[in-house]
């Protein structure tokens, strides 16, 4: 069943000691769960060996493992968003916690003045400490968006795409976690 | 007269409504209407043109995330069985 060309590209034998660090490493920087990471990635060794016959050689074995990871961790995602789809509706009440009826910022939760300069790179290993705690406090749904659109780079019809939402939730999604990110880190790095 | 307090109502957008166009700005997502509106918004609003400033921050820092810790040699043997058995 397996043509020579084939056998010649793909060496199953020395999938896991040549390729595991990378695609768990990319896994983990986009599942943000260890134990999902590693299943994630067992399972794209799974999906490629079961299709072994399906690889045309038209990429390299490392790309053609990478390509089987991502859409195991969209899978993943999907999974993910279709438990959570149900907090969507309590987002209204997250946005009561920033805006008065007028839409007019609260006091409490209006933006300060951080007095920082704002274009230079932060190298503080600290300030990454406490944004990614603040990451932490997202939901994953939000996690998910924010990972596609920062770390992958994604626009967000894709990501809509993706994650079979409608573009107005991913606005909402992503709107509300800028406010809550926004009020973490100036709470924790700018403003204690 | 009417007119004219008619059309600078429409031009005033809530900051709810400034901080959204705020985020969808960074992906050109917003409609030229919108970029008026929220230029006026950012003209009279400090607390939003603080939110503008702070955005973009965090977006450009949010990238330079990382977590980091390996896979143990222990997991990649575990691995390496689980995926033996199933080519036996």
């Amino acid at each position: 069943m397996i043509n020579k060309k084939e056998t010649n590209l793909l060496n199953p034998k020395n999938w896991v000691k040549n390729y595991s660090e990378q695609l768990f490493r990319f896994a983990l920087q986009r599942v943000n769960d260890r134990e999902a990471a590693k299943d994630i990635v067992q399972e794209t060794f799974f999906a490629a060996y079961k299709n072994l016959e399906n690889f045309k050689g038209e990429v390299s074995e490392k790309n053609w493992l990478f390509i089987i990871l991502k859409n195991k961790i969209i899978d993943h995602y999907r999974k993910k968003t279709n438990q959570l789809f149900t907090e969507l509706d309590e987002c209204e009440e997250a946005f009561e916690n920033y805006f008065d009826e007028a839409g007019h910022w609260k006091k409490e939760t209006a933006p300060h003045n951080w007095n920082a300069d704002y274009k230079s790179p932060v190298e503080s290993k600290e300030f990454f400490e406490i944004l990614n705690k603040c990451l932490q406090k997202l939901s994953e749904l939000t996690r998910i968006a924010f990972t596609l659109k920062y770390l992958d780079e994604k626009e967000s019809d894709e990501i809509c795409k993706e994650l079979m939402i409608s573009a107005s939730n991913y606005w909402v999604v992503i709107h509300r976690a800028k406010l809550q990110l926004r009020t973490c880190i100036e709470k924790k790095w700018f403003v204690k | 007269m009417v007119c004219e307090i008619i059309m600078m109502e429409s031009l005033m957008i809530s900051c709810r409504e400034a901080t959204l166009a705020i985020i969808k700005k960074e992906e050109r997502k917003i409609s030229f209407s919108e970029r008026i509106k929220l230029a006026l918004h950012l003209m009279i609003c400090s607390f939003c043109k603080f939110f503008e400033k702070q955005n973009k921050f965090l977006s450009v820092n949010i990238k330079n995330i990382s977590s980091e810790e390996p896979l143990s040699g222990a997991e990649q043997e575990e691995m390496d069985k689980k995926l033996n058995e199933l080519s036996k």
